[in-house]
């Protein structure tokens, strides 16, 4: 018998924290802020800071993870999976998991010549998901945790998420995605 | 105790273990070209599949192989 597997589609946002870039020691210390995730691309549950505590974040954020047989993204294991990591480490809490993973940036098709950041990606082919737009003002609304930066956070957050599975679906059937990978922390 | 081989004996063996290795590299080898082709082929309809949703059961890859 085949069996359905369970695909989890998640994003987070980050601010950085920390020593500031420069030092002798140059560390790019940089914290989730907002954590959203998606069994089917339309209903996403968010978890951010100020709305909950960043451990409870953390916590809900796993449960679904270590449910999942599949988790998807944009840059993904380069990213996204080594912050959380990071994150739970910092309060104690057990790390993730080795899990397969579809990383619709790392895992495109060789190619070169055009970005393959999810904007560009979802602009070139066409996706009705919008990604919204953080200008340097949003970003320093929602890294200071203001409650207007917290909302532009939500919507930014839960928009990837949408963004995201779409983008996938798209590259799955264009046939431009390799193999899913393991990512092991 | 060992008991040594006549000549005739000898030769006998030689020519059986030629037609044997000769016998099963020729199925390697076809056994190989076979798998070359298939398995290419598999392993993008398992990918497929699972990047769907659908973890392929072993009883449904046989049928797939037709074996």
């Amino acid at each position: 018998m085949s069996k359905r597997i369970r695909i989890l589609g998640f994003d987070i946002e980050t601010r950085k924290v920390g020593f500031h870039i420069g030092g002798k020691f140059n560390p790019d210390g940089c914290e989730p802020i907002a954590i959203a995730w998606s069994w089917n691309g339309k209903q996403v549950f968010c978890r951010q800071l100020t709305v909950d505590m960043p451990e409870d974040m953390l916590r809900d954020f796993v449960a679904a993870y270590d449910t999942a047989d599949m988790v998807t993204g944009h840059y993904i294991r380069k990213f996204d999976l080594p912050i959380i990591n990071g994150a739970l480490m910092e309060h104690g809490l057990d790390p993730l998991s080795a899990k397969m993973t579809c990383d619709t940036k790392n895992d495109l098709i060789t190619k070169a010549g055009w970005s393959s950041s999810q904007e560009n990606l979802a602009e070139m082919y066409e996706l009705l998901e919008d990604k919204y737009h953080m200008n340097d003002t949003r970003w320093r609304e929602a890294t200071r945790l203001t409650p207007n930066g917290v909302a532009h956070t939500r919507i930014r957050v839960v928009n990837d998420v949408k963004q995201q599975w779409a983008l996938r679906k798209a590259l799955l059937e264009l046939g431009y995605l390799a193999s899913p990978t393991v990512w092991r922390p | 105790m060992t008991t040594r081989r006549t000549d005739f004996e000898q030769a006998r063996a030689n020519a059986l273990k030629t037609v044997r290795a000769a016998v099963r590299l020729k199925h390697s080898i076809a056994a190989d070209e076979e798998l070359n082709r298939l398995l290419p082929e598999f392993e993008k309809q398992f990918t497929k599949s699972f990047q769907n949703g659908v973890l392929q059961s072993p009883v449904d890859i046989k049928k797939v192989l037709g074996v």
